[in-house]
C-alpha cells in the first residue's frame, strides 16, 4: 500500500540522526504537507509499537558467569605476527622521531599533512574508484562471454536454472514454496565452468566475498548472497535468447532497488532523478556498468539504457513486487540478483 | 578515575592484565544479552550466546586488528553467533518468548521474568502487546530483523553497522527504512484484525 511507505527523511528524524536543524526544517515541512504528517502518523505508530519490547531486563549473575567462563578457558591465545626490518629499524630509531620537539615545526609537519591529504587523498579516491570500475567491466566482459559460450552449447538459450509456478525470487515462507534467487541462473556459468573463477562474480567496488572454489561442484547455487555482486536478467517470465535484441541488457553492477529479491521501496515513490536513488550503490551511486546481449559493457549514469529506453531495475507494468513476476516480453529488461 | 577505552582493556587482556577482560564484559554483556533475546526471542538461549560470543573474542582477541574499533566486531561476532543459532534452528520464524520457553522449560516467560506473582491486567496487556510486536517482527525475514535490532533497537551509527554487516552505508539506510516500512505495513494488518483495545 503505497500511503504506508514513507519518506526516509522521518526515519532518521525518529531514530535521532538529523541535527537540530534538520529536525526543524522537517518539522515544518510535515505541518505544510498532509502527506507527510500522515505518512508521520504511521510511522510513530509503528516505532511506538517497536518499543513495546524496551527495555530487556537484564539477566541476573551473567556478567560474572560469562567473566567466570572466560578465566576458565585459560589465557587468550596469541597470534605471533612477522616482524620485518623497517619496523625494526623505526622502532630502535623511534626517540630521535618523537623528539621533534619545536613548536613551529610541529606547525610546519601539520600543514604540510593538511597539504598531503587534501591534494592526495581526493586523487588517490578518484584513482580508486576508477580502478575499481575497470576492473567491475572486466568482470562483466569475462562473464559475457561465459554467457556466449554457454548459448552457443544451448540452442542459444541464456543460462537458466529452472522455474515454475511455485518458485518465487524472494525469501518466502509460504508453504510448498520453493526460492529461487534470480542469481542462482548464474550459477550454471560455474558449475558448467564456462566462468572459470567465482571471483569474476564479485565487483571490486563491493565487499562481496567469492565462493570456495573447491564448493562449486558440489553445489547447484551460489552458498550466499554475498558470493555475486552483479545483478542478472530476470529468468521468471519470458526468457530472452542469444538471438533476442542485442541492446537487451543483461547483467549490471547490483540493482538498488531490491535487497536479496525483497524490494526496499515502494516502486511508484522512487525519485529517478536523484542518482543516489536510481543508481547501483556498487560504485557509490555514481552509475553502473552494463553488459548487454551483444556482449557489450558500457558505463552509464541512469537506468533507463534498455530497449527503447527501458528501465533496467524495474519491470513494465508492475509495481508491487511478490517473487512471482518476470518479464512480459523478450526486452523488458529487469536485472536482479 | 579514567575510563580505559574498549581496544586498550582488550591490549591489556592480551598483555595479561587481570580484571581487563572483566571490565569488558561489565560493559557489554548486558546490551548484547538485550541484542540477543530480541533477535532469538529466548532468554536462556540469549544467555549463552553472550557466553559464546565473549568466549570467541577471548580466543580471537591476538587477532584483533588495534586499529579498528571493537564495538562494531564485537557486533560481528555476535550477530554472526546469532545467525548461526537461529540456522541450527532450521529457519523457524521468532516466536512468543512465552511460546518458546514455555514448551522447553516449564513456566512462563512472563511470569518467569517479571515477576513470580500474577500478573496484573495492565502488566497482561502489555505482555500480550510485546508477544504480538515479537511476532510481527518474526514475520520479517531475517536480515530485515537484524538491522531493526541493530539501527532501532541498540541505536548503533549507520557507520558501525555498515562495518557490522559488511555492506556500504546507502544499503544499511535502505535497508532499515524497508525495515520500518514493512513492519508498519505488518503491524497496521494486525491492528486491522485485533480486537479493540480495552
Amino acid at each position: 500500500m503505497a500511503e504506508q511507505d514513507f519518506d526516509p527523511r522521518l526515519l532518521d528524524l525518529h531514530l535521532g540522526y538529523l541535527s537540530t536543524d534538520e529536525q526543524a526544517a522537517l518539522r515544518r515541512e510535515i505541518a505544510a504537507r498532509p502527506e507527510l504528517q500522515a505518512q508521520d502518523r504511521v510511522l510513530a505508530d509503528a516505532l511506538a509499537a517497536l518499543r513495546a519490547l524496551e527495555p530487556v531486563p537484564a539477566a541476573q549473575g551473567l556478567t560474572e558467569r560469562v567473566a567466570a567462563c572466560v578465566r576458565a578457558a585459560g589465557p587468550a591465545p596469541r597470534v605471533v605476527r612477522p616482524r620485518d626490518a623497517l619496523t625494526d629499524f623505526v622502532e630502535q630509531r623511534s626517540e630521535r622521531v618523537i623528539r621533534i620537539g619545536y613548536f613551529r615545526d610541529v606547525i610546519a609537519a601539520a600543514a604540510l599533512i593538511v597539504l598531503a591529504v587534501g591534494v592526495g587523498v581526493p586523487g588517490l579516491m578518484h584513482m580508486r574508484e576508477r580502478s575499481q570500475r575497470l576492473g567491475c567491466s572486466h568482470n562483466l566482459a569475462q562473464l559475457g562471454q561465459g554467457v556466449q559460450q554457454y548459448a552457443g552449447m544451448f540452442n542459444a538459450d541464456l543460462p537458466f536454472a529452472g522455474w515454475n509456478g511455485r518458485s518465487s525470487w524472494q525469501p518466502t515462507r509460504e508453504p510448498g514454496v520453493e526460492r529461487v534467487p534470480n542469481r542462482r541462473h548464474m550459477y550454471p556459468l560455474l558449475r558448467l565452468a564456462y566462468v572459470p573463477d567465482p571471483r569474476l562474480f564479485i565487483c571490486p567496488g563491493q565487499r562481496d566475498v567469492p565462493m570456495p572454489l573447491g564448493l562449486v561442484a558440489q553445489r547447484q547455487d551460489f552458498p550466499e548472497a554475498r558470493n555475486v555482486s552483479y545483478a542478472y536478467q530476470n529468468m521468471a517470465g519470458v526468457r530472452p535468447s542469444a538471438q533476442s535484441d542485442p541492446r537487451l541488457p543483461i547483467l549490471a553492477d547490483n540493482n538498488p532497488l531490491f535487497d536479496d529479491g525483497l524490494p526496499l521501496f515502494d516502486a511508484r515513490r522512487i525519485r529517478w532523478g536523484d542518482p543516489a536513488q536510481a543508481n547501483s550503490h556498487a560504485h557509490g551511486g555514481a552509475g553502473q556498468n552494463l553488459l548487454t546481449l551483444r556482449g557489450e559493457v558500457i558505463w552509464i549514469t541512469t537506468p533507463t539504457h534498455g530497449v527503447d529506453g527501458d528501465n533496467i531495475w524495474t519491470l513494465k507494468h508492475v509495481t508491487e513486487y511478490t517473487g512471482r513476476e518476470g518479464p512480459q516480453t523478450a526486452t523488458d529488461a529487469h536485472l536482479l540478483k | 578515575m579514567q575510563t580505559r577505552r574498549d581496544e586498550q582493556l582488550l591490549a591489556d587482556h592480551l598483555a595479561g592484565v587481570a580484571g581487563a577482560f572483566d571490565q569488558l564484559v561489565a560493559r557489554y554483556a548486558d546490551e548484547l544479552y538485550s541484542f540477543f533475546v530480541r533477535f532469538v526471542g529466548h532468554r536462556t538461549a540469549a544467555e549463552d550466546l553472550v557466553q559464546d560470543t565473549f568466549l570467541q573474542v577471548h580466543l580471537a582477541a591476538g587477532s584483533f586488528d588495534p586499529g579498528r574499533a571493537f564495538k562494531p566486531w564485537l557486533y560481528t561476532i555476535a550477530a554472526n553467533k546469532g545467525r548461526d543459532y537461529m540456522r541450527s534452528r532450521g529457519r523457524r520464524p521468532a516466536q512468543s518468548l512465552d511460546t518458546v520457553i514455555g514448551e522447553a522449560e516449564g513456566p512462563a516467560h512472563a511470569s518467569q521474568v517479571e515477576s513470580s506473582e500474577v500478573a496484573a491486567p495492565e502488566h497482561m496487556a502489555t505482555e500480550e502487546l510485546r508477544a504480538q510486536v515479537r511476532a510481527v517482527i518474526g514475520r520479517l525475514p531475517e536480515n530485515l530483523q537484524l538491522i531493526l535490532l541493530l539501527g532501532h533497537y541498540q541505536r548503533l551509527p549507520y557507520a558501525e553497522i555498515a562495518e557490522i554487516l559488511g555492506i556500504p552505508i546507502g544499503t544499511v539506510k535502505s535497508r532499515l527504512h524497508a525495515a520500518v516500512t514493512q513492519f508498519a505495513r505488518l503491524w497496521q494488518e494486525a491492528a486491522n484484525g485485533r480486537p479493540p483495545a480495552a
